[in-house]
């Protein structure tokens, strides 16, 4: 009862919503994302991915934020999704390294970022998905800033970026001791 | 089994009236006895046992019993029916207890997953299992098992992200659950990996605002827990979505919090919740599932709406409930502060490689290329992830050069900048009473107002805990009675206000905007107490004056008013507002506005209506504010002389 009455009284929001949506810029024809592949950052290389298997909606209209910042509604995963990782089946990842896979493709943008400022979070986690023990953060952000050029490529997939920073990591006297690669 | 127990006990024996030699007699009691204390133990427990389990605090938190009203009766908010095992289940804790105890050894399959029950509810039975001291569980349950492996959880934070730039209803925020993994001691703790909760409607991207209104408000959404690394939270609200991150630590041990993980395991794997708006949103979920694992705190106990930054509130006011805060600042804020520090020929510099005039590897200052990656990071999300070829040519300059330059240790953060943390904010339900004047040309005299708001934050409100320079606010209703008029008349009903201005600056450009509806005295007409409707929109520009604290803005409106008021029953017409806010002090803001609308009805008595205002509002507690407010409304061309004026003095209450 007091779901239904505070429904009606607030159905005169309907003004308020269509003005809003119509207000800043249009709503994107493109309509809804695909479900499988891509994150919420653009992969230059297509859908060669590791995604989550889901999209945030991006809309930056009024509705489209208003409506997350109502209700964040987005189209969840749920927990059966948590150990698979679609689209990482195509591509030959070992086991050990689909955490890494998974990060490096969901935060591509930030840890290029990271690795020429030569420190951050996104490079500690990272650190961590590759097995490197916590004491050699310092050292690991140090080796992706020094060798920036060798690991960040232009139009790189997120694979490619993994296979350098490996690749690093086997040459680097601390880390090769420290980190599983 | 009571019956039972009375029958063993006080059944004469002289049934037949035949009467049997003593010794028999007590032989077959002491029979009779024994049986009944055996049919008791097959199914272990008694009536006051489970009756008791039935009616504790933790049995009805897990299921998610509650009463919509006091005197109603408990009903589960759980939506689906796989949460139960009782066809009663839904409202009647005892008779789900009695199915849960018979579904705990049977090997039956239920849920997403289809799992032994032990499995599909792990947070349930483990409840069990310590209230009724149940045999010990020799079912392994890997699915789940594999979920506590990779979460490792071992305490909670409850996380808020606040308003994004230039929407206003995004003030209200959104509350989510981090599941901390142990921190090795004495290094900084890596969040990033740490598995989020969170509740969402279930809303396709392209949904169409009629239909998100109307589903949203009667639950014609699905609600689904989603879980997730705290990276993808992270890149969706920190960076993508600017908004800024508060987290609250929670005082939950390592076992509590997988319990808390179990309990949102067997909802999400089970059933469903549909989602309201207003009442059983995301941050009521949150709370509802930090009660199941922490019963002595009572946090879902809201009456009306449950809005997320109050939501924070509360637990906040919970001694030892919260043991930490902490602050991830948007990414606007960031490129903001991080520009905001440079130098006057740094900021040039910054122009000249964002505008090209310079190529980045000239640039060998590393705060300056620092702020231009952020705003070319910036640029890039605002535009949904996507940037110009030449700009990500740019930027990966930019990212080259400064990965030559080595660390460098930031400049201090500006604490004042922590304008967003939802627990310092004043609360959102409003009773004013105002006693005021007022003079017409016809009347004069004094009023008692009373005025209700149900929420939310205005633009004369004290802006800590909000975005500054935006409004929201939902039906409030003024009564006023008149003294010298003997009148007690419906004064306002604002059904909704919002406005949002945004200051343009040199870096970032965007129109200010506002809309109301309205209903109630129209203080514009030739009659007086004469009501009428009011639906106000529009878009405009907003400088700040002096500094971030204050703001001169211009709005171009269309006005149209419906009502007894005007001999033609209408008036529309478009208007225009300007007007400035200044913030000289943290508590004390002051408001000036101008306002002229065009009647466009032709042969119009008053083609030229204008408004001006004036308004003081002093901020004394998170409970508590006085204002003062003068209004003049008029003809522009003094046709008539029914300019009308008032002023108030108002004593507001928050809660």
């Amino acid at each position: 009862m007091r779901k239904l009455v505070r429904s009606l009284a607030l159905l005169l929001l309907v003004p308020a919503f269509s003005f809003a949506g119509a207000g800043k810029g249009q709503m994107n024809s493109s309509g809804s994302r695909e479900m499988n592949a891509g994150s919420n950052q653009s992969n230059p290389s297509g859908t060669d991915g590791c995604g989550l298997g889901w999209q945030v909606t991006q809309k930056k209209t009024m509705l489209g934020t208003t409506i997350r910042g109502t209700t964040n509604a987005v189209v969840p995963p749920t927990f059966g999704m948590t150990s698979g990782t679609m689209g990482c089946d195509k591509h030959e990842i070992a086991k050990n390294d689909m955490e890494a896979a998974k990060f490096a493709f969901n935060n591509q943008e930030p840890l290029s970022i990271e690795m020429a400022q030569g420190e951050g979070e996104y490079l500690a986690g990272f650190a961590k998905t590759l097995g490197c023990d916590d004491s050699v953060q310092g050292d690991f952000a140090k080796m992706t800033q020094e060798n920036y050029e060798s690991i960040i490529k232009e139009d790189q997939s997120a694979l490619s970026l993994l296979k350098n920073v490996k690749a690093q990591i086997r040459q680097h006297p601390v880390l090769s001791e420290s980190c599983r690669a | 089994m009571i019956l039972g127990v009375w029958f063993c006990f006080f059944t004469p024996l002289s049934v037949s009236g035949v009467c049997f030699n003593g010794f028999l007699t007590h032989m077959i009691r002491y029979l009779i006895i024994a049986l009944c204390l055996f049919e008791t133990s097959l199914f272990g427990f008694s009536e006051e046992q489970l009756r008791s389990v039935a009616d504790s605090t933790q049995w009805h938190r897990l299921l998610h019993y509650k009463r919509a009203l006091p005197f109603f009766n408990l009903r589960s908010e759980v939506d689906g029916s796989g949460f139960f095992f009782s066809p009663t289940g839904k409202t009647d804790p005892l008779s789900e207890l009695r199915a849960s105890l018979k579904a705990y050894d049977q090997n039956s399959e239920v849920g997403k997953f289809k799992l032994h029950p032990q499995c599909a509810f792990p947070a349930r039975f483990q409840f069990l299992q310590r209230a009724l001291h149940l045999k010990p569980s020799k079912v392994k349950c890997e699915k789940f098992d594999e979920v506590l492996e990779t979460a490792k959880p071992h305490s909670v934070t409850l996380v808020f992200s606040s308003a994004y730039p230039n929407n206003p209803a995004s003030m209200f925020g959104h509350t989510f659950l981090r599941l901390n993994r142990e921190q090795s001691t004495g290094k900084k703790k890596v969040d990033m990996l740490d598995y989020g909760v969170s509740f969402a409607a279930s809303v396709a991207p392209d949904e169409n605002p009629l239909s998100f209104i109307a589903f949203g408000l009667t639950g014609g959404y699905r609600g689904q827990f989603s879980y997730v690394p705290y990276y993808v939270k992270v890149n969706e609200y920190n960076n993508s979505e600017s908004r800024d991150v508060w987290e609250y630590d929670l005082s939950l041990t390592p076992e509590e919090t997988r319990f808390l993980l179990a309990h949102v395991w067997e909802l999400e794997t089970n059933s469903h919740f549909d989602y309201y708006f207003f009442d059983e949103n995301c941050s009521y979920q949150m709370l509802t599932v930090i009660e199941a694992a922490k019963p002595d705190w009572n946090l879902s106990n809201f009456s009306l709406s449950v809005i997320p930054s109050e939501t924070i509130k509360k637990i906040v006011a919970i001694s030892g409930a919260v043991t930490g805060i902490h602050y991830r600042p948007s990414l606007r804020q960031r490129m903001v502060e991080q520009i905001e520090n440079l130098s006057v020929n740094q900021k040039s510099d910054l122009k000249s490689v964002l505008d090209k005039q310079v190529p980045p590897k000239k640039i060998n200052d590393p705060f300056v290329l620092d702020a231009a990656i952020a705003s070319l990071f910036y640029e890039k999300n605002e535009k949904d992830g996507m940037l110009n070829a030449s700009k990500k040519e740019l930027q990966a300059g930019l990212l080259l050069q400064r990965s030559k330059l080595g660390t460098i240790s930031g400049p201090e953060r500006r604490i004042a900048h922590e304008l967003s943390r939802p627990d310092l904010g004043h609360y959102a339900f409003r009773i004013s009473i105002s006693p005021g004047y007022f003079a017409s040309s016809a009347l004069k005299g004094g009023f008692q107002e009373l005025g209700i708001k149900s929420a939310y934050h205005d633009l004369l409100n004290k802006d800590l805990g909000f975005l500054r320079f935006s409004q929201i606010d939902f039906p409030q209703v003024y009564f006023r009675y008149f003294t010298n008029q003997n009148s007690l008349q419906l004064e306002n009903l604002e059904f909704l206000h919002i406005t949002s201005l945004f200051p343009l600056s040199v870096f970032e450009k965007r129109p200010s905007w506002k809309l109301q509806l309205a209903y109630g005295n129209n203080k514009n007409s030739a009659c007086l107490f004469c009501k009428s409707f009011l639906l106000r929109g529009g878009l405009g520009a907003s400088v700040n004056l002096f500094d971030e604290h204050s703001i001169f803005y211009a709005l171009i409106l269309a006005r149209a008013e419906l009502g007894t008021a005007f001999s033609r029953r209408y008036r529309v017409g478009p208007e225009a507002q300007l007007a400035a806010i200044f913030n000289p002090m943290d508590d004390y803001k002051t408001r000036l506005a101008v306002g002229l609308t065009w009647d466009l009805a032709p042969n119009s008595i008053s083609p030229w209506i204008y408004q001006a205002e004036w308004e003081h509002a002093l901020s004394l507690s998170q409970s508590w504010e006085i204002r003062a407010a003068f209004g003049f409304w008029g003809d522009a061309l003094r046709q008539w002389n029914n300019a009308y004026q008032e002023g108030k003095l108002s004593l507001n209450y928050y809660f």
